[in-house]
């Protein structure tokens, strides 16, 4: 069975033969999209921020420099 | 001395006229309009020596030179993000006030920066009257708003 006509070969071009992708790049790509995506993440407003610093203690900030 | 310059004297010597916003501001966020805007906030509150910083290694530069009072830092930087900016300025002042900003929050994201020292967090599409009166009570030390 014929596998059908070879692409016809450019002389001084080369054909891409395969792609070869960085195993750790693409983790790093991975990481940082989990980091930055806000998808799945819980989005808060305003004035849920407010709560969350108001159940914490702030430190007074030092205002004499 | 009249009677009114006496009580502006008074007024000024207890604090009560003097205006309660940090003179040093520094600005860290990479992206020029929004830097312009929040200048333009803290310069109408009263801050008279604002520094800009665009990415991470100005931010930490700027803040040893000018020694700001009030740091506003986006979390959301080119290199290093914000919270990991907060942690070095805070090694080197452990009393500095600094206010986290971005344009979308998370509860996990706005916990790690409260945690870390952050003084308060504020969403960028905040009013700006609102921006401001954070700010301001952030200064001021207030839990409440």
């Amino acid at each position: 069975m014929s596998s059908g006509p070879a692409s016809p070969e450019v002389p001084g071009v080369k054909s891409l033969k395969e792609a070869r992708y960085s195993l750790k790049e693409l983790l790093q790509e991975v990481e940082h999209e989990r980091r930055h995506s806000v998808l799945g993440l819980e989005l808060v407003d305003q004035g849920e921020i407010r709560t969350i610093f108001k159940t914490r203690a702030r430190r007074k900030p030092a205002k004499a420099k | 001395m009249s009677r009114l310059a006496k009580i502006a004297t008074l007024a000024q010597f207890y604090g009560v006229m003097a205006n309660d916003f940090p003179e040093r501001v520094l600005i860290v966020d990479d992206e020029p309009h929004i830097r312009s805007y929040l200048k333009l906030i803290v310069s109408e509150a009263g801050a008279t020596d604002i520094k800009e910083a665009g990415d991470s290694a100005n931010a930490l530069l700027l803040y040893q030179h000018q020694e700001p009072q009030l740091v506003l830092l986006d979390f959301n930087l080119p290199g290093e993000d914000g919270l990991a900016i907060l942690e070095r300025i805070l090694a080197h002042d452990a009393n500095a006030c600094v206010v986290m900003m971005t344009a979308v929050a998370s509860r996990e994201m706005v916990e790690k920066c409260a945690a870390a020292g952050a003084q308060n967090y504020i969403r960028k599409d905040t009013p700006r009257d609102q921006i401001l009166q954070t700010l301001r009570s952030t200064w001021a030390g207030d839990a409440e708003e």
